[in-house]
């Protein structure tokens, strides 16, 4: 094992990675960002107490979460566009299918958020003549924000690592370009390992900035739940 | 006699199957200061509640300074601006400094400048003697100090009455006098008070009225001395014989 050679071999091929895993960034800063918006409205939906918004949303992230990624992937760029005779871009349809199995995830996570708040808060606010809306903005939302950012940075992780599945519908990213060079090398061993380490590097530092405004915006005396 | 500043007629809750109150009905005068006892689940706590429809009352009519609170369309906000309620827990905002959580209905609900609601909430925290606190989070305070910002927080908004929910019952013992002390001043100066409660050497010192709630209904009530001296109904009379017991004891 001639370890300076494999360490040449991957310095030379890290760049070309990097610019794909770049890529796969984009793509999952703007399907995180859907997902937060939908997801948002969709939490909403659940707590509403209008049972037409509560079964459409309900029904939304159980059949999300319920079907794999790859499975709603294959829908979004196959399937559909056959049905409808449209053509959809690759990295659009992954866009779009990423950031709505996200918003299922993310609607579950600020719905707990929410209602992690004590009921007594909310008590106390109505009892000095706040309005529902002004509850919210004013003490529902503020502490639901911050006990929801470890829980919204794990998702942001995880969509970073989903994107790896945009390699079967041809999207240039870390994973495409990664096969790209082992099938043209054979040297599947160190592509694929520093495939690994680029994803493991990335959500780590994304760990790491998660504690960081997690303690800038601790407040003394409130405990944020694990 | 003055017309009353609480009206409660015929007053019904129910939880699914429990019918906590069977009818409840009594007047509150301006400068009042009445105690609510009972034993625990009495729905003493739910009829406190009620009075500005924290909880819905099933049945029943409330008027608060001429406003019919229970009527379907009855002005809430107004309602709420001029009642104030302190409860067991505190329920303060963990989030907000103490100055926020004395000013924020001020500022929100009351509409007054940050300025003005700034001075205002110094004055009542240094009526509780928290005004060097100003900036600290209530995780920061104990359970006394926590109760004591609740009281500010009531009193910043000079409500025409103030419900007290058990202030004190989730106060370790040596925190109860301080809070204590602070309401009897208020009861003092006059302030319309309705307090439910088990400290029955405040409920002699600083109250004039006292409505035993048992069964859903008020069974006994009549001015302090008076009903604490001389207990008719069988209820209250167990009920003072367990609280006094438990004082009774030589230290």
């Amino acid at each position: 094992m001639d370890f300076s050679e494999i360490f040449d071999f991957i310095f030379h091929i890290l760049p070309y990675l990097l610019e794909g895993f770049m890529v796969s960034v984009q793509v999952a800063v703007l399907s995180f960002l859907l997902g937060l918006a939908i997801g948002s409205i969709m939490a909403f939906a659940r707590l509403s107490r209008n049972p037409v918004f509560n079964k459409i949303a309900t029904a939304y992230i159980e059949f999300l979460r319920g079907t794999p990624l790859l499975v709603q992937l294959m829908i979004v760029y196959f399937a559909i566009p056959i049905a409808l005779r449209i053509h959809i871009e690759a990295w659009v349809a992954g866009i779009i299918t990423m950031g709505i199995n996200s918003s299922a995830y993310q609607a579950e996570i600020i719905r707990s958020g929410i209602k992690a708040i004590p009921q007594e808060q909310v008590e106390a606010a109505q009892s000095v003549g706040l309005s529902r809306w002004q509850i919210m903005r004013h003490i529902i939302l503020p502490q639901a924000l911050r006990f929801v950012i470890p829980a919204l940075v794990n998702e942001f992780a995880t969509v970073l690592k989903d994107t790896s599945l945009l390699y079967f519908i041809g999207v240039p990213e870390l994973m495409r370009r990664a096969d790209y060079i082992a099938a043209w090398t054979f040297r599947y061993f160190e592509v694929f390992i520093t495939a690994a380490f680029i994803y493991f590097v990335a959500v780590y530092i994304f760990g790491t900035l998660s504690r960081v405004l997690e303690r800038k915006l601790a407040i003394p005396g409130m405990i944020v739940r694990i | 006699m003055p017309e009353p500043i609480l009206k409660v007629r015929d007053l019904h809750k129910s939880f699914g199957d429990l019918h906590v109150l069977k009818g409840v009905s009594f007047d509150i005068y301006e400068r009042d200061r009445v105690a609510i006892l009972g034993f625990s689940g009495s729905g003493k706590s739910t009829l406190l509640r009620c009075l500005t429809r924290l909880v819905e009352p099933d049945k029943g009519d409330i008027w608060i300074d001429g406003i019919h609170v229970t009527s379907p369309n009855a002005p809430l906000d107004k309602i709420r601006k001029i009642t104030a309620y302190v409860f067991q827990r505190f329920n303060l905002w963990p989030h907000l400094r103490v100055i926020d959580n004395v000013t924020l209905a001020l500022r929100i609900v009351h509409g007054i400048p940050k300025e003005e609601a700034e001075k205002i909430a110094e004055k009542v925290l240094r009526r509780v003697g928290l005004e060097d606190k100003m900036y600290n989070y209530p995780g920061e305070l104990s359970g006394g100090q926590q109760q004591r910002v609740a009281i500010a927080r009531a009193l910043a908004i000079n409500p025409k009455i103030i419900f007290l929910d058990e202030p004190t019952s989730a106060l370790d013992p040596d925190l109860i006098a301080e809070v204590l002390s602070i309401l009897d001043d208020l009861a003092k100066e006059g302030r319309t008070m309705v307090i439910v409660t088990h400290e029955l050497d405040f409920v002699q010192d600083a109250t004039n009225r006292v409505m035993f709630l048992y069964n859903g209904k008020i069974v006994e009530e009549g001015p302090t001395e008076e009903v604490l001296s001389k207990p008719k109904h069988p209820a209250f009379r167990r009920y003072l014989r367990r609280l006094l017991h438990r004082l009774e004891k030589p230290i």
